[in-house]
């Protein structure tokens, strides 16, 4: 008898068995949780390890655009556990790796927690990285700034600088189409995102006149057809002259010193970069990257590819380790080189369903970012508006793998960052974009704080706000952040709480929860007159050696999805909160 | 009972704690603060928050794959193989012309960058007549001098319909330019169906053309969006019998009705006075204005056919916005008539046909012969796609609808004898020429017709002599 080899359409019935067959026999979806520890909750990650030098890496901007417009959505659109998942939880990916028991993002070489766990002081606010370390005025000026580099191709031209201490600063100017634009955006992002936690550069708005430049010797510039050549005193004047970011005779730009270290190219948004022993999870498990859709979206970052970030080998070579920045705020706030362009933020680059339903739909239908307009008499803001704003609808201009995988409680954690700048907080760090006309602070504030509401609002009802449970002499005190920061639908919402022990999976004893109480403040009273434990809370043994608090929040509507909060009875500690 | 007092002995203790004033440390900068304190509070929202120490820090490591995912993934990498053998290849042949810097160069031209300045264009396509042909576009922007231009063009086909063409443009002054342009092509299978709007479908035959020409072109600017373009060329035209496709020849198939100058040749000059007026408000996606020309030409053998002859070229266009953005209306109507002045019959390889700009779309190229022809063109579009802007690359989709026929004498022009097609396409607009490409789906009575094409019907591109199209195609 004669053997017949498989064809392919035989491999492919086989593997759509195979997938029914693992259906079948598969639990639905969930999520594995850690189990709970009686320890100290962890608030760092190990990343800080003396490794090798790095190579200098950077992909170019075309594979990486196949890569983020082609291969990586198309990988994402047809992986089953994506789908799966998403049917049984509403998230397509498993929760973040760089998140302790509490819910928070660890402090890394990523991100440093700021004005989410506490408030930042105006100061704190408004000198961003500069803060403590004598750059808040930008290059030093005690003697002229030496230009040792220019970039004239491009946009936008710019000098690299040294001053007097020797630091090296990139000094970028706005387009002459929209003078005061990018670089006071760029100001502006740039403090907004070190207050969120990012790791950015020291980027301030500096005004100066021709006499504070030099040229330096050696300094070479770059023109398009020719090459290198020795910069001249008459280049410098050229340069700037066409600029046209001039304002009452002095020359305004934004000025960003150059990162401590060593660069190494950027991160990208997928994967882990190989050679840094260090970098041990996936970029885009990352809760810090993939929130960025949410802090972009705030701001209208939507260049937030891989190129506008860097890696820094800090430390002396052999004895440190990488950090990693976001850099180039340039393109926030509704500004863009010299032209604005409405759909950014709205859609990718090119995106495949918006393209497929206007062309089924004829053009019958207009996109609603076309309705987008420029507030009118203010030069130095682009489009930027809060009608036309979305949260769950704003999109990079290219995909990126971190915002792709971010789950409910990423978008959470974002919002609940972005609740805690006021107002005030706002005005602060907008005035460092010394914008001329005062209309356009106003403007940027009202904006700033009406789109910051409107995706706190969006994720507030996703997930129930309720945080920072404390122990203290009063039971389990909490935050209702809705409440607190002016989100909650009304002002007297009840809360719910029932009570039990549990062991460390999370499985109770025998008693079971307690049942609901009732509440209108935001206590899980524990304790009686005494201090002493209440004596209806069923009791934990050495098998059920965690207490579990489950509590809910009703806002007008019903009873919102559970909060569970476990402390330890030996030690007293809160050790975890699930969602 | 020990429990109960830890619990209330702890829950002080944070009390007290939370009472402190808070000391504030540095953050960011290795200058500044020792990076164990980076993210250390004595207070916060969650309580205190210890400065960095064994005991609250982590190897982070990846969260495990749950089982059930493990499952329902291994058919996905199973099936999954080809596909990523198959990016893998895209990716890293990317990846290697990044690092060969072809894309840096084509940010400032389209192509890729060459010797001398040069930007190179590969040409790969696939007809059903003309098999797989594979070619080369050349172009030297600034050359000799700002704002020229030189273009080459070289094509082989594996079923003998090859090119070789080329052209410069030199600007002279902000109102005059010259073009200098001359090639050479041949297609082995030509069609032919018969002459007149009667002709059918089923008889359709297959000459072999080759045409070789060479000439310069004079345009003028004389304001007012009013252009005068004087044109003289030498053409020289074959038609012989085919190498491929033997059973379908000409000669064979159309035996008894033989056309006039098959198999042979006409060569001869042409000279060619045409006037355009171009006020739409963009050659990409315009959404207003219109095109028109008028055109007329002689051509003069310079064999011994004494073949003499005029063509006279109308030709109407108007672009009307409708409801939302960029949404418009595009018409066009045109009008080809031969006019023979001379002696002698004009060989049907010189007759006006159904080709690129004037196109029937719906019916192949060559499908129509005649003494004239006229149709009437209605195109709606809309965009799909912008990159950034209106005035940049961009995807607009169209629906068409063309009616039209020749005829060899103007009472030829009936109902009876139109020709209705229609259809829909996607049209790139490429943000450094106006307009880069167009893919449709056209149908008739007869045929569905899908063309990719570097031009466009509405708008033609008139710099026919520097990019080496063959003039003897056209008009």
């Amino acid at each position: 008898m004669a053997r017949t080899r498989p064809r392919s359409t035989d491999i492919i019935w086989l593997a759509l068995l195979g997938t029914l067959g693992a259906l079948l026999v598969a639990p639905a979806p969930s999520y594995a949780r850690e189990p709970l520890r009686d320890e100290p909750v962890v608030w760092y990650a190990h990343d800080r390890e003396p490794i090798p030098t790095p190579e200098f890496e950077e992909p170019g901007l075309v594979p990486y655009a196949v890569d983020s417009f082609v291969g990586r959505p198309f990988s994402r659109f047809w992986h089953p556990g994506r789908f799966f998942r998403w049917v049984g939880t509403g998230d397509r990916a498993q929760e973040a790796a760089d998140i302790n028991s509490l819910d928070e993002v660890v402090n890394s070489t990523w991100f440093t927690n700021r004005i989410g766990l506490t408030p930042l002081t105006p100061a704190e606010l408004v000198e961003g990285p500069a803060h403590g370390r004598d750059l808040v005025t930008g290059p030093d000026r005690s003697t002229q700034w030496t230009i040792i580099g220019a970039k004239t191709a491009g946009v936008t031209p710019g000098f690299r600088i040294k001053d007097a201490k020797g630091d090296v600063w990139l000094l970028k100017f706005d387009p002459p189409s929209h003078p005061g634009m990018t670089i006071r955006s760029g100001v502006v992002t740039n403090l907004l995102f070190h207050a969120i936690g990012f790791s950015v550069p020291v980027d301030r708005l500096v005004q100066f006149s021709r006499e504070d430049l030099v040229v330096g010797a050696g300094a070479m510039m770059r023109l398009p057809r020719v090459g290198k050549v020795p910069m001249t005193e008459a280049n410098l004047d050229s340069i700037l002259t066409a600029t046209g970011s001039i304002f009452s005779g002095e020359y305004h730009a934004l000025a960003s010193r150059y990162l401590d270290g060593q660069p190494l190219g950027p991160f990208d948004d997928q994967g882990i970069r190989e050679d840094d022993p260090n970098d041990t999870i996936r970029h885009q498990d990352r809760r810090e990257l993939r929130a960025l859709k949410v802090f972009a979206a705030w701001v209208n970052h939507f260049d937030t590819k891989m190129h506008n970030s860097l890696d820094m080998y800090v430390g002396n070579p052999g004895e440190g380790h990488i950090r990693h920045y976001l850099i180039d705020f340039a393109s926030t706030l509704g500004s863009f080189g010299d032209a604005l362009v409405k759909r950014f933020g709205y859609e990718y680059g090119f995106d495949t369903f918006p393209i497929m339903g206007r062309t089924l739909t004829f053009g019958l239908f207009e996109d609603t970012w076309v309705a987008l307009e420029r507030p009118e008499g203010l030069d130095e803001v682009g489009l930027f508006d809060v009608a036309t704003f979305e949260p769950d609808k704003w999109k990079p201009d290219l995909p990126h793998s971190g915002m792709a995988d971010m789950t409910a409680r990423d978008g959470y954690w974002a919002a609940k960052i972005l609740s805690a700048f006021t107002d005030e907080d706002l005005r602060l760090i907008v005035n460092q974009g010394h914008f001329q006309n005062p209309a356009a602070v106003d403007f940027l504030v009202e904006t700033l704080a009406a789109r910051r509401d409107k995706i706190v609002r969006y994720w507030f009802a996703k997930v129930p706000p309720l945080d920072f449970f404390t122990l203290t002499t009063a039971g389990i005190e909490f935050h209702d952040l809705a409440v607190e920061r002016g989100y909650a639908a009304t002002g007297n919402p009840r809360y719910r709480y029932r009570l039990s022990a549990v062991d460390k999976d999370r499985d109770r004893n025998d008693a079971g929860w307690t049942p609901w109480l009732e509440t209108t403040t935001t206590v899980v009273p524990l304790f009686d007159e005494t201090h002493r434990l209440a004596e209806d809370i069923s009791r934990g043994g050495e098998d059920h050696p965690f207490l579990a608090a489950d509590v809910q929040v009703d806002y007008g509507d019903g009873w919102s999805s559970s909060t569970i909060i476990y402390g330890a009875y030996v030690t007293g500690r809160l050790v975890a909160l699930d969602r | 009972m020990a429990l109960f007092v830890m619990w209330a002995g702890t829950a002080r203790a944070q009390d007290e704690t939370r009472e402190q004033p808070p000391a504030r440390t540095g953050f960011w900068g290795r200058t500044q603060a020792p990076s164990d304190t980076l993210g250390a509070y004595t207070d916060c929202l969650w309580g205190p928050v210890p400065a960095r120490h064994d005991s609250v820090s982590t190897d982070l490591v990846e969260r495990s794959r749950p089982a059930w995912e493990t499952a329902v993934m291994v058919p996905y990498w199973i099936v999954g193989i080809p596909f990523r053998i198959v990016y893998l290849g895209l990716d890293q042949t990317v990846i290697g012309m990044d690092k060969l810097g072809l894309f840096g160069a084509a940010a400032e031209y389209p192509g890729l960058k060459g010797p001398f300045e040069t930007y190179i264009m590969p040409v790969i396509s696939i007809g059903d007549v003309e098999g797989f042909t594979l070619g080369l576009d050349v172009t030297r922007h600034d050359f000799l001098g700002p704002g020229n231009m030189l273009f080459l063009q070289g094509s082989r086909s594996t079923r003998k319909a090859d090119e070789l063409s080329g052209g410069t443009l030199f600007n002279l002054g902000k109102t005059w330019a010259v073009q200098i342009g001359a090639g050479t092509d041949e297609k082995n299978l030509t069609r032919y169906y018969g002459l007149g709007p009667e002709s059918i479908d089923g008889d359709l035959s297959y000459y072999h053309r080759r045409t070789t020409w060479g000439g310069f072109e004079v345009d003028k600017d004389v304001g007012n969006k009013i252009g005068l373009e004087l044109r003289t060329y030498f053409s020289k035209v074959e038609a012989l019998e085919p190498v491929y496709e033997i059973h379908q020849s000409l000669g064979r198939v159309h035996g008894d009705e033989i056309p006039f100058g098959y198999p042979g040749q006409s060569n001869g000059l042409t000279m060619r006075l045409a006037m355009y007026r171009n006020n739409a408000d963009q050659t990409g996606r315009p959404r207003s204005g219109g095109f028109q020309s008028l055109g007329v030409s002689l051509f003069e053998a310079t064999d011994d056919s004494r073949l003499q002859y005029l063509t006279y070229h109308i030709n109407l266009e108007k672009f009307f916005p409708l409801w939302h953005t960029d949404r418009t209306l595009a018409l066009r109507a045109f009008v080809n008539r031969i006019s023979n002045t001379g002696p002698v019959e004009i060989p049907f390889t010189r007759l006006v046909t159904f080709q690129r700009p004037d196109e029937l779309r719906g019916f192949h190229s060559l499908r129509f012969y005649g003494m004239g022809s006229m149709a009437l063109s209605a195109e709606y579009r809309w965009p799909i796609w912008v990159a950034r802007g209106r005035d940049d690359m961009g995807v607009d989709a169209y629906l068409f609808s063309d009616i039209g026929q020749v005829y060899d004498r103007t009472a030829e022009i009936s109902m009876d004898h139109l020709r209705f097609t229609g259809g829909a396409g996607l049209r790139l607009i490429d943000s450094e020429r106006g307009f880069g490409a167009r893919f449709e789906v056209g149908l008739s009575s007869e045929q569905t017709v899908v063309r990719l094409k570097f031009s466009q019907t509405f708008q033609y591109d008139k710099k026919g002599m520097l990019y080496g199209k063959n003039p003897t195609k056209v008009y």
